[in-house]
């Protein structure tokens, strides 16, 4: 009795503190002074009246507020925070409420207990205030463009900004608590790298490693920072990601162009090398060819001298194809270019080549495409650059088991280029070998088998011809080389002829 | 009467070369190093061929060869083979110079012989 006199006193002083119980529906059994000065009913309007319907703002009242506190109450016990709530006389304001559900002395749920407090003006303020930064703060993480992430000091993700949410391809709420390593590609030694790295300097600058989303692997350049909370502990990290899939895309295709470029320099160099080369020696090796001829006039009758000068006379012969080859290399035979059929040309070479297949037992698939539009090209030569890729071919597939040769021709529609494809099953090339195919005097091959110009004569021909090839290839399972060149767009008219030297025509 | 040639060449070796190849097919044969020489030759001397190496240094066959076209009495109508080895020469000067005939290096002595043959026949008719 005493104890329910103190506690009524208690209420009924605590005027600057509302006081309200009321039953789990929200149907209110007390109503203090402090709650009277704060809604401005009296405690007999408010007694049996609902909570609720008394005193929470119209939107919560729509959205059933109450509700969802009872069921936080039934959860935890305790539930507090800013409400927005209106007076008698229809003025909204804030109030700092804590609820707290109580039980009689059977045990058994009883009510509710509110005790609340308007907010003061500064502190709302301070909170408006609070917010606008904070959504200023989240406006600018949303906006951009590289991926924001922070993770806890296990590296559980705590914030994702929308570009890394768009990087990942799920919602938030997905994402977040997941450990940061679940987007690694290599999971979680990558994490702890990067957790090294940073315990070391505080933060990584540009950091490339792989993430991978769904299979895809994506190329991240990041740079990361520790967090420290205001007691200098860390707590966690920040990382920014960028995805450089397009970059990395560019520099490869750059440097691919760059590597192109290089090539066509140094065959340009060595091009006007071999020219100057093939020029000095030809003098002397026509006065020493001349100085045969009389050699051999005189030793008719010495038949010892006569075999000498013969084989005299044989390496001068090696020294002229030599020569004749080197001139080929750097273009000098000149060029004559006709609107030609590529398939044409195929079939024609393959007719030489035809015997070489079946000696070897090697099985030979043609699959040319019909209607090929033309190219403009020097036919000896384009026969050449085959002759040349075919026999190779076959010497490739000398030891395999399986031998066969494939030889087709392709449109490339979009960028109107002819393909020629020579495809073998044979040793294949190594990617340093592939390096230096198109080098002049590079060979695998035995020293009798030839000089190792072939193919920089094909690479010079193709050039010549606004073309270029390619090589793919993989050991022990073959190589295939494909010559692009311009489809012909035109009436059919020569349109480029360069001189024709040809080889002392007389005239 | 044999045919008279003159050679002119600046390779020591290769004007030795075809001095030998054609005095051995009974031709008279005089050389030069050097196309001022050849000029200098050609004020006082006749021939019946001249066969001019295109690349030397200062004054060059094709030189020696339009100088001789200018001249005004029957030497500017001698036969004139050009002898190259650089075979990137472009066409316009082989034409303008007038030459009879342009060869490039290397070229088989024997063809060689046969060629300026042919040409002395024409030269005769």
């Amino acid at each position: 009795m005493v104890a329910s006199n103190i506690l009524n006193n208690i209420l009924d002083s605590a005027t600057h503190v509302a006081i309200i119980v009321a039953d789990f529906n929200g149907k209110i059994t007390l109503f203090n002074q402090g709650a009277v000065n704060l809604f401005g009913y009296t405690e007999q309007e408010a007694e049996g009246r609902n909570l609720q319907e008394l005193t929470f703002s119209i939107e919560d009242q729509s959205s059933n507020l109450f509700e969802e506190v009872i069921e936080s109450l039934k959860n935890r016990g305790w539930i507090g925070g800013k409400l927005l709530r209106k007076h008698k006389s229809g003025r909204r304001f804030s109030t700092i409420s804590s609820f707290t559900s109580f039980k009689d002395t059977t045990e058994k749920w009883k009510g509710i207990l509110e005790v609340a407090q308007e907010m003061p003006p500064d502190l709302l303020n301070l909170e408006r205030e609070l917010k606008i930064s904070k959504n200023f703060m989240v406006n600018i993480l949303e906006s951009s463009i590289d991926a924001v992430v922070t993770t806890d000091i296990k590296g559980h993700i705590t914030y994702v900004n929308r570009a890394f949410r768009e990087l990942i391809g799920l919602p938030g709420h997905q994402i977040i608590g997941k450990h940061i390593s679940t987007y690694y590609k290599d999971g979680i030694d990558q994490a702890r790298k990067i957790m090294n790295k940073l315990r070391e300097n505080g933060r990584i600058r540009d950091y490339e490693f792989d993430m991978e989303v769904g299979g895809k692997i994506i190329p991240i350049r990041t740079s990361d920072t520790l967090l420290y909370d205001d007691y200098g502990e860390i707590v966690g990290t920040m990382g920014v990601f960028q995805d450089i899939t397009t970059r990395k895309k560019l520099s490869e295709e750059l440097s691919a162009t760059q590597a192109e470029l290089i090539q066509a320099v140094k065959m340009k160099a060595l091009g006007d090398l071999v020219t100057g080369v093939a020029h000095e020696i030809n003098n002397p090796l026509m006065a020493s060819d001349t100085f045969l001829h009389l050699l051999e006039n005189e030793t008719k009758d010495n038949p010892m001298l006569q075999k000498r000068v013969s084989l005299l006379k044989q390496c001068n012969q090696r020294i002229k194809n030599i020569v004749k080859k080197l001139k080929a290399f750097s273009m000098q035979a000149g060029t004559e270019f006709t609107p030609m059929d590529v398939n044409e040309a195929i079939l024609s070479v393959f007719e030489i080549t035809q015997q070489q297949a079946l000696n070897q037992r090697i099985e030979v698939t043609l699959r040319l495409r019909e209607n090929l539009p033309k190219v403009l090209g020097d036919k000896n030569q384009i026969e050449q650059v085959l002759l040349n890729l075919i026999s190779n071919a076959c010497d490739a597939m000398e030891k395999s088991s399986r031998k066969v040769l494939a030889i087709y021709t392709d449109l490339d529609q979009k960028t109107r280029q002819v393909r020629i494809g020579v495809k073998d099953t044979g040793t294949g090339i190594t990617a340093e070998q592939i390096e230096q195919i198109f080098n002049p005097f590079f060979t695998t091959k035995d020293s009798d088998k030839g000089m190792g110009l072939g193919l920089s004569i094909c690479y010079r021909i193709i050039e010549a011809h606004r073309g270029k090839i390619e090589v793919k290839s993989r050991l022990n399972e073959g190589s295939e080389f494909i010559v692009i060149l311009p489809a012909y767009i035109g009436t059919g008219k020569v349109t480029d002829v360069t001189h024709e030297t040809g080889e002392n025509n007389v005239s | 009467m044999s045919r008279r040639i003159l050679i002119v060449d600046d390779d020591i070796l290769m004007l030795e070369a075809l001095h030998d190849l054609f005095t051995s097919s009974d031709y008279e044969v005089k050389t030069a190093n050097r196309g001022q020489d050849a000029l200098e030759i050609l004020q006082h001397e006749k021939f019946d061929l001249l066969i001019l190496d295109v690349v030397m240094p200062k004054i060059t066959g094709f030189d020696v060869c339009i100088e001789v076209r200018k001249r005004r009495d029957e030497m500017s109508k001698v036969k004139i083979i050009m002898l190259t080895a650089k075979a990137e020469t472009k066409g316009p000067d082989i034409d303008e110079c007038g030459c009879s005939l342009y060869l490039t290096k290397p070229i088989d002595p024997g063809k060689l012989i046969e060629i300026v043959k042919t040409v002395l026949g024409d030269s005769a008719q």
